[in-house]
């Protein structure tokens, strides 16, 4: 074998070795010149995504997401500043008119209280405003120090049957007042001028309303058999019995300015001698109830649409349970589903904007949220775990949807986005006996920060409420009734 | 007189034909013996089925499940940024804001006020005790070290319950930031920065920035939900540290604005920008744009 020759590329063509020998370094050559092109382009990175790139100007990030705390609320106590008469009576007044006011702004989700004993002036002996302008007014630094970013300072005095509250806001990392405001009412209507101070404060941070004067209805046991449709104050108080039927009456709904309710009562058929569970509207401001659907069998579940004439209920005349539109005066009926074989299609809600229906129905076996178009089209599945899913509920943005699902022993609250992904579980509790507690019939706030629910932890369904993200969970009623299908109102003007 | 019982071994009858005449009988009976028993084992078997025949045995498909259970209620999340010390319902740290020196987690700032201390404390000891010089002395400098490590685990603690966050490292803060999130099936969790990774080109260093600059940036709940936008102008050095920052575009709010920008101080230092960065980086800067969503 003739050793390979350093200078094959030149040496002269001898033999048909030497031929071979010439390819083959031809095609390394070729190699090479062809990789060190591919190499040099390696330097000049195109990035994909745009977080990162640069622009013809230079060097750019893009930041979207942020970490989202809470805002340390400073609250002392609201000062007395009136006469020194009816000393008890001012005291309650002011206790009412605080506590009502900081479970607004703790359920609004905004904020976290400074716990009194961190405060380092003492706010009984400085005034209301800040103290360079005002003589014996109270120190910016000594809040900034501990760390405030929004303090509040109340004076209230009463005259006559009224209540006087000057009203302060403060955001201490500038200095600057953001509310400044008086409010006027009477005695035994505290309640009401500290949930408007709740809703002003805000508005004033967010360019949102608040929704602490908004209302609930709900199903509630007067009698051991009887249930009655009550209006009450979100927090729960000052309720107002709507119905007198006597019977069991359930499954309430607002329309969507808030003027009408529905519900369902099990009314009495004379010619039938029987009770059938008929549908009715009620006027709140005329305090006036009018029969509106009593087909045989179920006429519930009702949800008023959008466009003010038309609603939403399950009817079983036909058969099956399946949902229908009807006009509000109980003429026109359409029918949206159409069930067979005991198929059950019940409890629709409506999207806020009107078009789309979320449902559940007992079409793949167990009681599954399915949602359609508003026409009754399009029938899309939504959930596919769990074993019974029930009681859908929209959020007031129209991105995420709410319901009850049964987990092996009871019941839990479960949020989901509007097409089923990203599902969690937002409730878990334990009754006095160990076992788990049911938690059902979920409903949103109006600003979509909150979701109302019942709850048996405690033995009898008591109305709870929790924050979207499921982390702070409160109760709401605390009383021994027991309450069934709360509806959050819209936001009333 | 001997008697043999047994035949010895060469006296035992070799003649093959005696022996193949045995075996063979043997054999034989063997062979009847299988044969019978076999027979009789099938008869019998024969017998069970036509007059006692057993139930059949069901054969059924397999089946199919899908297991899909609902979620669970996910653990109460610690919030990553300072969601203030107060979280759980007592005060903010009593303990550490009664202190003059300001609640920051800057090391420069509780550290400084603390040497005039031990000086104070050192007075007091010297006056009555003049003579004792020594001692003093002695002493004076154990107080002084006591404070000094008092101080530094006053801001670990601060630093601990403030920034869960270690910022010394840039991968570790990945996997910090990964745990927090917990897993809940079905979704992709954002992975870790490549390790071994030799060299850093632009375009991983400005991501690098983005995620610091991100993980350092708190913004109010009251502010998230209104879209404000504000962009910042900052120059690096080859250090990593910002030694300038413009405001390009203001969001109009100036809290806002305050919370960007002291997104952006915190998170100073960055890592070192690699060479062919650090002369752009220095000289125009890079942008950065806060626009939450």
């Amino acid at each position: 074998m003739k050793p390979f020759p350093h200078n094959a590329m030149t040496a002269p063509c001898q033999d048909g070795d030497g031929l071979r020998r010439k390819v083959m370094n031809l095609g390394l050559w070729f190699m090479a010149f062809s990789l060190m092109p591919s190499s040099a382009f390696s330097q000049a990175i195109t990035p994909v995504d745009g977080a990162s790139e640069s622009s013809s100007s230079g060097l750019y990030i893009k930041i979207t997401e942020a970490n989202l705390k809470k805002s340390l609320l400073a609250l002392p106590a609201f000062q007395f500043v009136g006469p020194p008469r009816a000393l008890a009576e001012s005291i309650r007044v002011g206790k009412e008119l605080y506590d009502v006011f900081k479970n607004d702004m703790d359920v609004s989700g905004y904020f976290e209280f400074i716990s009194p004993a961190a405060y380092i002036e003492d706010p009984n002996k400085v005034g209301l405003k800040p103290a360079p302008n005002e003589t014996g007014g109270f120190n910016f630094p000594s809040w900034k120090q501990i760390g405030t970013e929004f303090l509040v300072r109340v004076g209230y005095r009463l005259s006559g049957d009224d209540l006087v509250a000057d009203t302060y806001v403060y955001y201490v990392p500038q200095g600057t007042t953001v509310h400044s405001k008086t409010y006027k009412t009477k005695i035994n209507d505290v309640r009401t001028a500290a949930h408007t101070f709740a809703n002003d404060v805000i508005k004033t941070l967010t360019g949102q309303p608040g929704p602490f004067l908004t209302k609930l209805v709900v199903s509630r046991t007067t009698r051991p058999q009887q249930k009655e449709i009550f209006v009450m104050d979100w927090d729960g108080a000052n309720p107002r019995q709507i119905t007198r039927h006597k019977t069991i009456a359930q499954s309430p709904a607002w329309s969507f300015d808030g003027k009408l309710l529905a519900y369902s009562a099990f009314a009495y058929h004379s010619n039938e001698k029987t009770r059938n569970l008929d549908l009715f509207t009620y006027d709140l401001s005329a305090g006036r109830r009018f029969l509106v659907s009593y087909r045989r069998g179920i006429n519930s579940g009702a949800f008023f649409l959008p466009d003010k004439k038309n609603m939403l209920l399950t009817i079983s005349n036909a058969g099956n349970p399946d949902i229908y539109r009807m006009t509000v005066d109980g003429k026109n009926l359409t029918r949206l589903t159409f069930g067979k074989n005991g198929e059950m299609n019940v409890e629709p809600a409506v999207s806020p904007d009107g078009k789309k229906i979320a449902f559940s129905s007992t079409r793949s076996g167990r009681p599954m949220i399915y949602v359609m178009n508003i026409d009754g089209s399009n029938v899309k599945r939504l959930t596919f775990a769990g074993e019974y899913n029930s009681t859908p509920a929209w959020s007031p943005d129209g991105k995420r949807i709410a319901f009850a699902g049964h987990d092996k022993s009871h019941f839990d609250i479960f949020i989901m986005d509007a097409d089923g992904t990203n599902m969690a579980r937002l409730t878990s509790a334990k009754k006095s006996n160990g076992k788990m507690a049911n938690n059902e019939d979920p409903t949103f706030s109006p600003d979509g920060r909150n979701i109302l629910f019942r709850s048996d932890r405690t033995g009898k369904y008591q109305l709870y409420i929790v924050s979207v993200d499921g982390e702070s969970e409160r109760r709401v009623t605390f009383d021994n009734h027991e309450y069934f299908k709360p509806r959050w109102s819209p936001l009333l003007d | 007189m001997k008697t043999t019982l047994t035949r010895p071994l060469s006296q035992r009858p070799t003649d093959s034909r005696a022996a193949h005449h045995l075996n063979g009988e043997k054999f034989g009976q063997a062979l009847a013996c299988s044969l019978i028993f076999h027979a009789a084992l099938f008869i019998a078997l024969a017998v069970r089925a036509v007059f006692f025949p057993s139930e059949p045995s069901l054969i059924e498909n397999a089946i199919h499940v899908d297991i899909v259970a609902l979620p669970d209620k996910r653990p109460r999340q610690r919030p990553v940024a300072p969601a203030a010390p107060p979280q759980k319902k007592e005060p903010v740290p009593v303990e550490t804001r009664t202190q003059p020196p300001p609640p920051e987690p800057e090391p420069a700032a509780p550290v400084a006020p603390n040497p005039p201390k031990p000086a104070l404390k050192a007075q007091v000891h010297q006056n009555p005790e003049a003579a004792k010089a020594n001692l003093n002395q002695a002493r004076r400098e154990q107080q002084a070290a006591l404070k000094r490590l008092e101080a530094l685990q006053r801001i670990e603690k601060m630093a601990q319950t403030q920034q869960p966050a270690a910022d010394t490292d840039d991968e570790a803060p990945s996997e910090s930031e990964v745990i927090r999130q917990p897993i809940q099936g079905n979704a992709v969790v954002s992975g870790t920065d490549l390790r071994g990774v030799a060299r850093l080109d632009h375009q991983a260093y400005l991501g690098q920035v983005e995620q610091k600059a991100k993980r350092h940036w708190n913004l109010p709940h009251w502010l998230a939900g209104v879209s404000l936008r504000a962009r910042l102008r900052l120059y690096i050095d080859s250090q990593g540290y910002v030694v300038k920052k413009e405001v390009i575009q203001t969001s109009g709010n100036s809290a806002f604005d305050d919370t960007v920008i002291l997104a952006v101080e915190s998170a100073s230092p960055f890592n070192p920008p690699p060479d062919h960065l650090a002369n752009i980086l220095a000289v125009e800067g890079v942008e950065i744009d806060f626009s939450p969503q």
